[in-house]
């Protein structure tokens, strides 16, 4: 016997709503580095490793390229920029993006803050 | 009636019609390769199931810079090859305008630029621009470039003729293939370059670490999901990049916010490049 179509509209705009929940939180905005500026201060071109700079400031989102260049981005945590309904940053967040060369040491880094 | 059947039904029309739509887009987008081919007769460098454009669009591509020139007064029009699979060989391109009757051989510049000639009876015979690579082997763009600006730099106005132009020209390519073929199927009726966030794909002269558009004491990064077509941002983007054409220069594309008219045209772009010139030249 089939639920009442009620019923399964009503699981739908849950699922919906579920979903809308998952996308929105999927990048929380509370976890990240504490400074992107003090973080690049802390970095030594030409010298510092791939682990090193994991083992200082965490798992980075990584983009890899074929040439065997690396691109690591860190964000702030965005406590000072505050958040929205769904825990979204209410404003962009400083990024500290680190470039790789192919023997895996630290060859360029900068920093986007909000107002750059 | 339960809902079932009725949900059923109507995921089965949903998938039709996104399926219907697909087909039209992807129709729109190999016009070139469903016009009628060329006599064997006219040319013997014609490669079969080669990369491919319209003349008549690319004709029409040259038109609208003619008529939006303003956007970057001191600049000419070219087209530009590029490489879209690894292991395409850039060099000795021998590129054809190809129609029932016609063959106009086409001189491509070491730097895979060139210009088109007008033709009439190309155009009426819808012939193809044709160069002798296998289709998917290689990408087209837009190329305008205004003389004389410092080193590392382009001009907001040539970027946004580009787009422009490109568009017209139907040279725009998406980094998410199924968005893209309905972006671009209804480009027309959304003025798709005037967007603020357009995703038309620009490629760098090199790998790019930065991108920071200046005007005056105005300086602003792009963020880094603007570099890369999107990578830092879609973690499914490489199992997409076969569909774009992007596919080996993933390193060299970004976005620009081409319909912030907050930006003049003569907003410079600056580029920062992964390594410098003499190090990318020795390679």
């Amino acid at each position: 016997m089939s639920p009442p179509q009620g019923n399964r509209l009503g699981q739908a705009w849950l699922a919906i709503a579920f979903c809308v929940c998952i996308a929105a939180c999927a990048t929380p905005a509370t976890t990240g580095i504490p400074s992107a500026r003090d973080a690049q201060a802390a970095m030594a071109i030409g010298k510092s490793t791939k682990a090193d700079v994991e083992a200082a400031l965490g798992k980075a989102i990584v983009v890899s390229f074929d040439s065997g260049y690396e691109v690591w981005i860190y964000r702030e945590k965005s406590a000072a920029a505050g958040l929205g309904l769904f825990g979204q940053p209410t404003q962009e967040r400083p990024e500290l993006v680190l470039l790789f060369e192919p023997a895996g040491t630290l060859k360029k880094t900068r920093v986007r803050g909000p107002a750059s | 009636m339960s809902a079932a059947p009725t949900l059923k039904m109507l995921s089965w029309v949903t998938a039709a019609a996104i399926a219907w739509l697909w087909g039209v887009a992807h129709a729109q987008l190999q016009d070139g390769a469903v016009k009628k081919l060329p006599p064997v007769t006219v040319t013997a460098t014609a490669t079969r199931g080669a990369v491919e454009k319209s003349y008549r669009k690319m004709i029409a591509g040259m038109d609208l810079f003619e008529r939006m020139h303003s956007l970057a007064p001191a600049a000419s029009l070219r087209y530009k090859l590029l490489p879209r699979q690894p292991g395409t060989e850039m060099d000795r391109i021998e590129l054809e305008v190809l129609g029932d009757t016609v063959a106009i051989p086409v001189r491509v510049a070491a730097d895979h630029t060139f210009t088109l000639e007008r033709d009439s009876k190309a155009a009426a015979e819808n012939a193809a621009v044709t160069p002798n690579r296998r289709a998917q082997s290689m990408t087209w763009r837009v190329d305008i470039r205004t003389p004389g600006l410092p080193p590392n730099t382009r001009r907001l106005g040539d970027m946004r003729l580009e787009c422009l132009v490109g568009n017209e020209a139907g040279l725009i390519s998406n980094p998410k293939p199924f968005i893209g073929h309905l972006a671009r199927a209804f480009s027309s009726f959304v003025d798709y370059c005037n967007q603020e966030e357009p995703e038309y794909l620009f490629f760098a002269d090199r790998p790019l670490f930065s991108v920071v558009m200046v005007n005056g004491t105005r300086r602003v990064t792009l963020p880094v999901d603007r570099l890369y077509a999107g990578a830092s941002a879609d973690p499914g983007l490489k199992s997409a990049l076969p569909y774009c054409d992007c596919e080996v220069l993933v390193d060299r594309t970004y976005y620009l916010p081409l319909g912030d008219k907050s930006w003049p045209d003569d907003t410079l772009i600056e580029f920062e490049y992964m390594e410098d010139a003499n190090v990318a030249a020795a390679r």
